[in-house]
């Protein structure tokens, strides 16, 4: 932990000097949400790590902030949550749960509601995983962590009607473990514009 | 400009506490646990081999009985592979399961004392897991290789495998 203060310091201290810069004229729109989601991910480990983690579904949910004063018209903020249970191949009753929660910047958003709208978007956050182990066993030990994780997600967005789309997204993410665990993502969402 | 600026703080709040959470955890790195290559690995005996004082293949050569030579409460026994403890069986004496991989895991069974490793631990090559059951010197040793139990003398070096043999000739597959 000592060893992260000055790494801490430096990510704090930029991201209020670029807050307080970006908002040094005057503000042409108010931040706010523009779209929620939630559906359904399907998930499968790459390399070495295949063999070991099964292709899980879970769930996604996500959210969008346009900010026009600083992202313009074109991006928007994007927040993820996901949850995937990977199951560990060769054994019962072991399940790697994983939380991630990613912030980043989306493009692609067009203001017509009727476009077919392609996106790209860049993540980065962190992912808190935990190992579960049969509930029958007294006094297991938990092994748990939580490590800094980013995702590519590229994908399309479909008009169904009015301010409602589906989604098809595929985020290929990255958890910064020591043997690092890439995971190439299929994700299918309802979207609500606001 | 008030509020956004305090939105925009907000927001990186948020990644000052994941800089902050970032390596937290307890116990083990789960991703680090199931990291082990997937190949089969060859391992050594969970003893030194001057403590093997017989050995015993069983008629379906799927278990390897190992008798203790020496003192057996001063034997410790080790485990041959890294790995997760998946089971510990019985009410003493007990049997410990060790997953190396989604292919390769162990069972050692008869031991003495209660191992002084939990469920859910993660064990590494070397590490002392038990003593020998004083009343009966004898370990149960079985390997399993994609689910089913197989010859423990396919996985085991060439050291082990020739101390194995000046006791118990019999081939294994």
């Amino acid at each position: 932990m000592i060893q992260k203060i000055p790494l801490i310091g430096v990510v704090y201290v930029l991201g209020i000097a670029l807050a307080n810069c970006a908002l040094c004229e005057e503000p042409k729109a108010e931040m706010r949400l523009s779209g929620i989601a939630g559906g359904m991910s399907y998930s499968t480990a790459m390399g070495d790590n295949y063999q070991a983690y099964t292709q899980p579904r879970g769930a996604v949910a996500e959210a969008w902030i346009a900010e026009p004063h600083l992202l313009g018209p074109v991006f928007d903020l994007h927040a993820t949550v996901n949850y995937l249970p990977y199951q560990v191949r060769g054994l019962t009753d072991s399940t790697l749960n994983q939380w991630s929660f990613l912030l980043g910047i989306e493009t692609g958003r067009g203001a017509n509601a009727n476009w077919v709208k392609p996106f790209v978007s860049l993540d980065i956050g962190g992912v808190y995983s935990k190992l579960s182990i049969p509930a029958a066993v007294t006094s297991p030990t938990q092994n748990s962590s939580f490590l800094f994780a980013g995702q590519v997600r590229g994908g399309v967005d479909i008009p169904i009607w009015g301010k409602l789309s589906v989604q098809f997204a595929s985020p290929l993410k990255v958890v910064f473990s020591a043997k690092k665990f890439v995971t190439l993502n299929g994700d299918v969402s309802l979207r609500w514009a606001l | 400009m008030g509020a956004m600026n305090s939105k925009l703080t907000f927001a990186f709040t948020i990644l000052l506490a994941v800089t902050l959470f970032a390596g937290c955890g307890e116990g083990k790195d789960p991703y680090e646990i199931f990291g082990n290559s997937q190949a089969i690995p060859t391992i050594a005996l969970p003893m030194d081999v001057s403590n093997v004082g017989g050995a015993a293949i069983s008629p379906a050569k799927d278990r390897l009985d190992i008798t203790v030579a020496g003192t057996t409460a001063t034997v410790p026994l080790v485990s041959p592979v890294n790995g997760i403890v998946t089971a510990i069986d019985g009410v003493g004496p007990y049997t410990l399961t060790i997953f190396h991989n989604s292919r390769f895991s162990i069972q050692i069974g008869n031991l003495g004392t209660l191992p002084g490793v939990r469920v859910g631990d993660a064990v590494i090559e070397g590490q002392i897991l038990a003593a020998v059951y004083t009343i009966s010197p004898l370990i149960y040793f079985s390997v399993f290789q994609n689910g089913a139990a197989v010859c423990p003398l396919v996985a085991f070096n060439a050291t082990a495998r020739d101390r194995i043999r000046a006791f118990t000739p019999v081939p294994c597959p």
